[in-house]
């Protein structure tokens, strides 16, 4: 398995990566769990008045602990802080009515799919939702949407992931975005990153379908994951080489970079806030939230995603 | 005399003297006077060791073209070897050192020039057909960082145990690159562009050509680099 | 020449045939200098990228990608 020259050559078994990457989850999760008030939408102001941001963190936040259940690695007090996280999320969703009541105000938002799909996916269903969703994914409008490309892939995932019908061509959209465009490796910036890293979850459902990828950017990403990997790793940009680390574990042949987890763990704090790297957190916890909540919540979703693969490791070629 | 700071003198030296190569490769028709080019930036500017910084690339003109070398050229070679002799093996031999005046000592016997008993060539460099560059099976980021120190053996008529391990290793080499270009390492991204070119032909790099491109529009200004880029697209596409 | 130049020269002239990759990549180079416009782009973070925060590497590179990106 290991061969010269690939980053599975790093000098870290398994087992440490393994043992690595479940401290940084339990860590990550109790975090995430003592602070998750600070998650909680405001009840001070209308439903079409909560911010973008608020509603991004509590869905990201139900998208960590609905991989951590999903995937079953964790251990019993990770476990049952995800099982805390994601009922507190869905109650602040109101049971899914929120997100009804969203998509009724602005029928032509997608951001409210996106957002119940994370939780349809693990057994949280609203009927009224649906019963909206289903007619809205009906329409000529639902299909042309005015996204960046890797978010057209989220729609469609969450399409998916609820249910219903899809109508797009996935390959086409695909063909959009950075990633499906295979660019010359050295044009990355971090923008772009973002984008490929999306590309690689929608496409995957979240590591849930690593054969969702197609096989020429699966290869495409076992050649140059490694070298993304190193330079943000350099730089000790925290939240996106989670994001990276992540997106390894999302492939056929998942490439598991034991050496960078230790460099990760290494800059989680001691109360397992993971830092974003880019900016210095404040002493107090409610003001270092704002910025560093969204590295810890991706550190979750990465580690969760290499014990899984260490554990299991890759399905056989077709 | 270029300036009087001596560290910044013989770097300066290197800049003109690369330059000049660089000139040489790209305008094959034009004569390559070597020995007047290190007299011009002369001794107290640094010549020998702009030479012995340079290493085996100043021979490239004669190496990789129809330019035959005087004696004056060759002569200009050994006086920068001998006022910038390689250390001594003992007590540490230098890989780095031994691999360079290995390539010097092959180029210049491409050349029709014995200089395996040169005074200052490193001892471990005179003979033998393994290299003292290869650098077995380290990760590839540090691997391809040596490889980038060592781009002057990249060259035709260097057949040894480091250019085995560039075709071995090419998708790590591609990294390297890569990786070198996002850090704006220029120089260290062309040196490892120019180990791509060296197998172009029989196991091609499809991004060999637009990362030439893209570093010698970035690295404008950067004479070393620039030589590595004119190694590279001259050994890529031989004329012979 | 003065025999502490040729040595002076003889150590520079080993530091150059040594050099490897250059040690750090300037403040510009694409994946650090756009970080905190990418995080503000992709809304990690508040409206306002710092918050208040210092940035974690003072480069200014940084911050004139941010100013950048404000002006237009």
């Amino acid at each position: 398995m290991v061969t010269n020259g690939n980053p599975e050559a790093a000098p870290h078994s398994d087992a440490a990566t393994i043992r690595l990457a479940h401290r940084v989850c339990d860590d990550s999760l109790d975090w995430l769990d003592r602070v998750r008030a600070l998650f909680a939408l405001p009840r001070d102001v209308a439903d079409h008045e909560i911010t973008g941001d608020a509603l991004k963190s509590l869905s990201e936040l139900a998208l960590a602990a609905g991989v951590v259940r999903r995937e079953a690695v964790s251990g019993p007090r990770g476990a049952s802080a995800a099982e805390r996280l994601l009922d507190f999320a869905w109650r602040e969703f109101r049971e899914g009515d929120l997100l009804y009541q969203l998509q009724r105000h602005t029928p032509a938002a997608t951001h409210p799919l996106e957002i119940y799909s994370m939780f349809a996916a693990v057994g949280y269903r609203h009927a009224p939702f649906e019963r909206l969703a289903a007619h809205l994914g009906e329409l000529r409008a639902w299909r042309v949407p005015e996204h960046v490309p890797n978010r057209r892939l989220a729609v469609v995932a969450a399409t998916r992931r609820v249910g219903l019908p899809a109508h797009d061509d996935p390959a086409a959209l695909t063909g959009q975005t950075w990633l499906g465009g295979t660019p010359e490796p050295w044009m990355l910036d971090a923008n772009n990153a973002y984008g490929l890293t999306h590309t690689v979850f929608h496409l995957t459902d979240w590591g849930a379908d690593p054969e969702g990828l197609p096989p020429e950017l699966e290869e495409y990403l076992h050649r140059w994951l490694c070298v993304w990997v190193e330079v943000f790793k350099e730089t000790g940009f925290w939240d996106l080489l989670a994001e990276l680390l992540a997106v390894g574990a999302c492939l056929r042949r998942p490439l598991l970079f034991g050496e960078v987890w230790s460099h990760l763990a290494h800059a989680q704090h001691d109360d397992g806030m993971v830092p974003n790297g880019v900016t210095r957190p404040a002493e107090n916890t409610s003001v270092a939230f704002r910025n560093h909540h969204h590295p810890t919540i991706v550190a979750v979703v990465a580690a969760t995603l290499t014990v899984a693969r260490a554990l299991r490791p890759a399905p056989q070629p077709a | 005399m270029l300036t009087t700071s001596p560290p910044a003198r013989v770097e300066a030296a290197t800049r003109v003297l690369a330059a000049s190569v660089t000139r040489a490769l790209n305008s094959p028709d034009h004569p390559f006077p070597l020995a007047r080019r290190v007299a011009e930036i002369g001794d107290d500017g640094g010549g020998p060791g702009a030479v012995r910084v340079v290493g085996a690339d100043v021979l490239a003109p004669y190496l990789l073209g129809d330019r035959v070398p005087g004696h004056d050229d060759i002569e200009a070679v050994r006086a920068a070897v001998r006022e910038f002799p390689a250390p001594p093996p003992a007590p540490h031999p230098d890989p780095v050192w031994a691999a360079r005046d290995w390539a010097l000592v092959r180029a210049l016997a491409v050349l029709g020039v014995d200089a395996t008993e040169w005074e200052g060539v490193c001892a471990e460099a005179g003979d033998g057909s393994a290299d003292p560059g290869a650098t077995g099976s380290e990760p590839w980021p540090t691997w391809a960082v040596g490889m980038a120190r060592l781009s002057t053996l990249a060259l035709p008529h260097l057949e040894g145990a480091t250019r085995t391990q560039a075709l071995a290793r090419r998708t790590d080499l591609a990294r390297g690159m890569a990786r070198a270009m996002l850090r704006r390492d220029h120089h260290t991204a062309a040196r490892l562009a120019r180990w791509l070119a060296l197998d172009q032909r029989s196991a091609p790099e499809p991004l060999l050509g637009s990362a030439l491109d893209h570093l010698a529009l970035l690295g404008v200004d950067e004479s070393r680099t620039a030589l590595e880029i004119a190694l590279a697209r001259r050994i890529a596409q031989p004329e012979h | 020449m003065a025999m502490s130049t040729v040595h002076t020269d003889r150590i520079t002239v080993d530091d150059l045939v040594h050099a490897g990759e250059n040690t750090e990549m300037p403040s510009y180079a694409a994946p650090q200098g756009a970080a905190l416009l990418a995080l503000a782009a992709a809304a990690l973070l508040s409206a306002e990228p710092d918050d208040g925060e210092p940035i974690e590497d003072h480069d200014e590179g940084v911050v004139q990608n941010l100013a950048c990106a404000q002006a237009f």
